[in-house]
């Protein structure tokens, strides 16, 4: 008798537990700096860096190559995980504002690509992870040619968040911050390179459910991925 | 004492599960709530794409009977804003891309088609008598759109679509709607839109665009030339290199190649293509690490200039520079007795850390180069200064040859402007005087462009 009641109380418990972690599995997202990222608390980090000897580029407010080996070395001398994007630890440990500090883009300033290179380069890191670098460049030529193909929205924004489109956009795996490979392949994109010929199309063939997407015309495998248009 | 033990685990216990089964009830509420504003979003952007599309069809209508190409141009123009209001609204639904491709691809070349005759209307022209049947046509699958669109719209009220079910698995209603969208409405649509003219006008959703022949000429190459050819490009040094693939149904064909580039110490993966007619270098690629930069602007631009000299690309002018995360990007155009052709676009990035080319890509090129016949402008080039604003000071003026949105070839002058603190690019077209384009050129960080 007092078993099966320990038992229950037991199972109860865990069933709370479970329940209970489920919800608690939501992401807060901080403001994340990494590569590419603009803004004053950009500004704000470099020239604390500068100030503690780990930076000696320009504080041009823009996360580049100098800033991102700066972040690395801080890291590294504050043992924190050495990965080059200012999460809430770094973040804390630089001393920067946690929450809504500054806005990430600057005011009065011309409407430049770089926004765009945000998101290509999101939407190649959550499509694209583990591919050849030509790959991931590949995935971000598909993005652009569809934004100049008239069967398809005509903005970048229309074309990654087009319902029914791209699975990482469903699940969310979109919002992972990008790493610096998925950033220089995404410039490389927004540059004029297209490995895949003028694909509209990718998937992958272990995994792509869709009968109709084979009858389409294939014009290279790079990887994992089948590029058609 | 003894009976206050005994109750003490199942009054918890029983406080707990109420309170679970309260969180459950709030939860599933949220969920309801959610889904139900989800649906009302759907449901929303479902009336308004027909009421766009009924719009940019009314506006088409009215373009028709218009007498004066002004009147003509004020109509239009509803018509362009409308289809790709309309266009915009349909990709935001939750259908897939197979059965609603074709209408999304009819919106925007309404949309488009309809700009180049805004464009022409405001240049005073009266539209032709194959324009005007062309309008006339569009104007009847507009017609048939709204209409199959409307009975959709009644079907879903009527059988309770819940757009709001965005999960595939347990959504049924959806499915049968997308299967329906394919079924029968759709489908009818498609069948129509087959007889639908090819629209081939000036802008960038013409249908010649599609099918656009390369000007690159020259004998096939098998596999070990096209090694061969990336060797002598690259590096002669290039180890485990193989084609790994075929780029086909594309207009420039070629070999997938991926090889080792021997660096400092070790080796970086590198990957090109080459074409398989003409055995020309697509594209290359070697996304290898950067270190500190070494090399200034000027100092890269030679490097990439003598690059292009060695890999026989003669009579090439660096137009663009942009520099980044330790590379350098340059554009280069083609230029012919003294006019920049920038149709014919090479790009070269260089590493600043050695002066390494880590990248390489020449479609434009490939695609459009030959040797123009560049007749002799009809307007000096003070004429065309004069068809400036009057506020704008001239930096720079040269001629050059730009493409148009329909990847035609226009004649221009190039003048190089400032007007308050921005720069711009105009260029006026040498024989008409025409203002064909107005760049605005924003001022990256490290972007420079080289006159």
């Amino acid at each position: 008798m007092r078993r099966t009641k320990n038992v229950s109380i037991f199972l109860i418990a865990i069933l709370l537990f479970s329940v209970l972690s489920l919800t608690s599995s939501e992401v807060a997202f901080g403001q994340t700096l990494s590569w590419g990222s603009q803004g004053e608390d950009v500004t704000l980090m470099q020239t604390r860096l500068k100030n503690w000897g780990f930076y000696d580029g320009p504080i041009s407010g823009t996360f580049g190559a100098l800033t991102y080996d700066a972040v690395v070395l801080f890291q590294k001398r504050n043992g924190l995980a050495a990965d080059g994007i200012v999460g809430p630890q770094t973040r804390a440990a630089l001393g920067l504002p946690s929450k809504g500090g500054g806005t990430t883009t600057p005011a009065s300033r011309g409407v430049s690509r770089s926004d765009d290179v945000h998101l290509l380069a999101r939407t190649i890191h959550a499509e694209a992870k583990g591919e050849p670098y030509e790959g991931m460049v590949a995935v971000g030529a598909v993005i652009l040619n569809r934004v100049r193909n008239p069967a398809f929205p005509n903005t970048m924004a229309g074309v990654v968040y087009q319902p029914c489109a791209f699975e990482p956009v469903k699940n969310g795996a979109i919002n992972q911050e990008p790493n610096e490979t998925a950033y220089r392949a995404a410039r490389d994109a927004l540059n004029g390179w297209d490995p895949t010929g003028g694909a509209i199309y990718f998937w992958n063939p272990a995994t792509a459910t869709s009968q109709w997407i084979w009858t389409r015309n294939i014009t290279l495998r790079i990887g994992r991925h089948v590029f058609a248009h | 004492m003894a009976n206050w033990k005994r109750y003490t685990l199942p009054i918890v216990l029983a406080l707990a599960l109420l309170i679970t089964v309260g969180w459950g009830v709030h939860e599933y509420n949220q969920r309801v709530e959610y889904h139900t504003y989800l649906d009302l979003q759907f449901q929303r952007q479902f009336y308004e794409l027909i009421g766009h599309v009924e719009n940019a069809q009314v506006d088409l209508a009215k373009a028709m009977v218009a007498g004066a190409s002004n009147d003509t141009a004020k109509y239009l123009n509803g018509t362009v804003y409308q289809s790709y209001m309309a266009q915009e609204k349909l990709s935001q639904l939750p259908f897939d891309h197979a059965p609603i491709r074709r209408i999304e691809k009819f919106l925007s070349q309404l949309g488009d088609y309809s700009t180049a005759m805004v464009n022409k209307s405001l240049d005073g022209v009266v539209l032709g008598k194959d324009e005007m049947e062309t309008l006339s046509e569009l104007h009847s699958y507009a017609n048939l759109l709204s209409q199959e669109l409307i009975v959709l719209q009644q079907q879903i009220v009527k059988e309770g679509v819940n757009f709001g079910d965005l999960r595939r698995e347990g959504n049924r209603d959806l499915q049968a709607l997308n299967k329906r969208m394919e079924s029968f409405n759709l489908i009818n649509i498609e069948e129509r839109m087959l007889e639908y003219p090819e629209l081939i006008y000036d802008g960038p959703f013409s249908e010649h665009m599609t099918d656009r022949k390369s000007r690159l000429k020259g004998k096939e190459v098998d596999q070990n030339t096209a090694i061969q050819i990336l060797r002598d490009m690259i590096d002669e040094d290039l180890t485990d290199i193989e084609v790994v693939g075929n780029v086909e149904n594309t207009t420039l064909d070629g070999y997938y190649i991926r090889a080792q580039k021997p660096a400092d110490g070790n080796r970086d993966n590198i990957s090109a293509v080459v074409t398989r007619q003409g055995g020309k270098v697509l594209w290359y690629l070697n996304p290898r690490v950067i270190n500190e930069s070494r090399l200034d602007r000027e100092e890269a631009v030679e490097i990439a200039e003598d690059f292009l000299e060695d890999s026989g690309y003669e009579d090439m002018t660096a137009t663009y520079v942009m520099a980044y995360e330790g590379q350098i990007l340059i554009n280069f155009a083609y230029k012919q007795d003294d006019v920049i052709v920038y149709p014919d676009l090479i790009k070269v990035k260089v590493a600043l850390d050695n002066g390494e080319i880590i990248g390489f890509e020449s479609h434009g090129y490939l695609m459009s180069h030959h040797t123009r016949d560049i007749s002799k402008p009809t307007l000096t080039e003070d004429d065309a200064r004069e068809r400036l604003s009057s506020g704008v000071e001239v930096e720079h003026a040269r001629l050059s040859i730009i493409p148009t949105a329909g990847e035609k070839e226009v004649l221009c002058y190039e003048f190089r402007v400032t007007l308050g603190a921005d720069r711009f690019l105009i260029y006026i077209d040498a024989m008409t005087g025409h203002e064909v384009k107005i760049l605005l050129m924003v001022e990256q960080e490290d972007g420079t462009l080289v006159i």
